[in-house]
């Protein structure tokens, strides 16, 4: 992707914006990416306690907003990677408390100033002021979509208001995917989601236990070994960086990998 | 184990869901297109009492809504 700035968003709450963010950031900075990865979700804030670094939170953005510290203060640096940063949601606010040209002015500012490669947007669900405040620095998107009805309507809604803001690079990222479903016909497959929302996948993650255990113990999927969602993930991230990175691992439903070449145009 | 003969579920989310976000699309509500449907079937029965074979449909096409009537006309 040529975005720099990437809202990760959904419409829909609990499909997985906070743990894409987590670990497609994780795994861009492992992948030797200088990256932050911010938290919007003002009020509702969990992507510190979903990486292991609630303990170190000291300012938010909120402070960074109004100016009662330095962008670079309110930045935790993860020990576990090189490169990666948070900066989190204040939890004591609401989303009244945002500004949408501010927080252009801080993302600007970790690009330009702080020297980030790359900025994660955790966007709040809704469509309301924490979306826009989040997706106004975007230049692209990660949609994160399940494949059950509410989550792609809420994806396609949300799509639609991407393109009505002009963030144009904008992706889908098929998240809780239950292969043994979508081949008995009890579940949309990532063929109907493209299908349906006009939007190409960067990814597709299978729905695996693994998610739930590494957010208990508050580390990265990424950062550990073997888990098929943690490798979905990297290979997320590998494709963020414009590598080409084949769909073949994840496809035990039947003519997935065909669509998928033929949807890539024989990448 | 599945049948030929048996509706796959995601066939009927797919159908739904293709005319729900074409409601969504064109900012229109489904119930409103509903007494559309109703009051044209009116007009036309008034002005074609004697036909039975009315009908009104509303088709997706891509990211398009079509309404419509087929309305034979007798000889």
């Amino acid at each position: 992707m040529n975005a720099r700035a990437i809202v990760v968003t959904s419409g829909k709450g609990g499909v997985g914006k906070t743990t894409t963010t987590a670990n497609v950031g994780a795994a861009l900075a492992r992948l030797g990416e200088k990256v932050a990865v911010v938290d919007v979700d003002v009020g509702l804030r969990n992507l510190d306690v979903v990486m292991g670094l609630e303990g170190r939170v000291v300012y938010d953005l909120i402070d960074v907003m109004e100016g009662r510290c330095k962008l670079r203060q309110a930045l935790i640096r993860d020990k576990r990677v090189e490169g990666l940063a948070l900066l989190a949601a204040s939890q004591t606010r609401d989303k009244e408390a945002l500004e949408p040209e501010k927080f252009r002015h801080i993302v600007r500012a970790l690009l330009e100033e702080e020297g980030f490669d790359r900025v994660l947007i955790d966007s709040p669900a809704g469509i309301e002021k924490g979306f826009q405040t989040a997706a106004t620095p975007a230049e692209g998107a990660l949609v994160v979509v399940n494949p059950e009805v509410s989550s792609v309507r809420d994806a396609d809604r949300i799509i639609g208001m991407l393109e009505a803001l002009e963030i144009r690079e904008n992706y889908l990222v098929i998240n809780r995917l239950r292969p043994k479903m979508v081949q008995r016909g009890d579940m949309l497959s990532v063929e109907d989601v493209v299908e349906i929302l006009g939007v190409k996948p960067i990814g597709i993650v299978p729905e695996d236990e693994n998610v739930l255990i590494s957010s208990n113990q508050g580390e990265p999927l990424v950062l550990k070994n073997g888990s098929a969602a943690g490798r979905a993930f990297v290979e997320i991230a590998q494709r963020v960086r414009g590598e080409e990175v084949p769909f073949a691992a994840l496809s035990e439903a039947p003519g997935l990998l065909g669509t998928l070449r033929r949807l890539f145009g024989g990448r | 184990m599945m049948w030929p003969w048996q509706r796959r579920s995601k066939d009927a989310l797919k159908e739904r869901l293709k005319l729900v976000l074409a409601y969504d699309r064109a900012h229109l509500s489904p119930g409103l297109v509903e007494q559309l449907k109703q009051d044209l079937l009116t007009v036309l029965k008034r002005y074609f009492p004697e036909e039975e074979n009315i009908s009104i449909q509303v088709e997706t096409l891509d990211d398009k809504m079509k309404l419509q009537a087929d309305v034979p006309i007798p000889k």
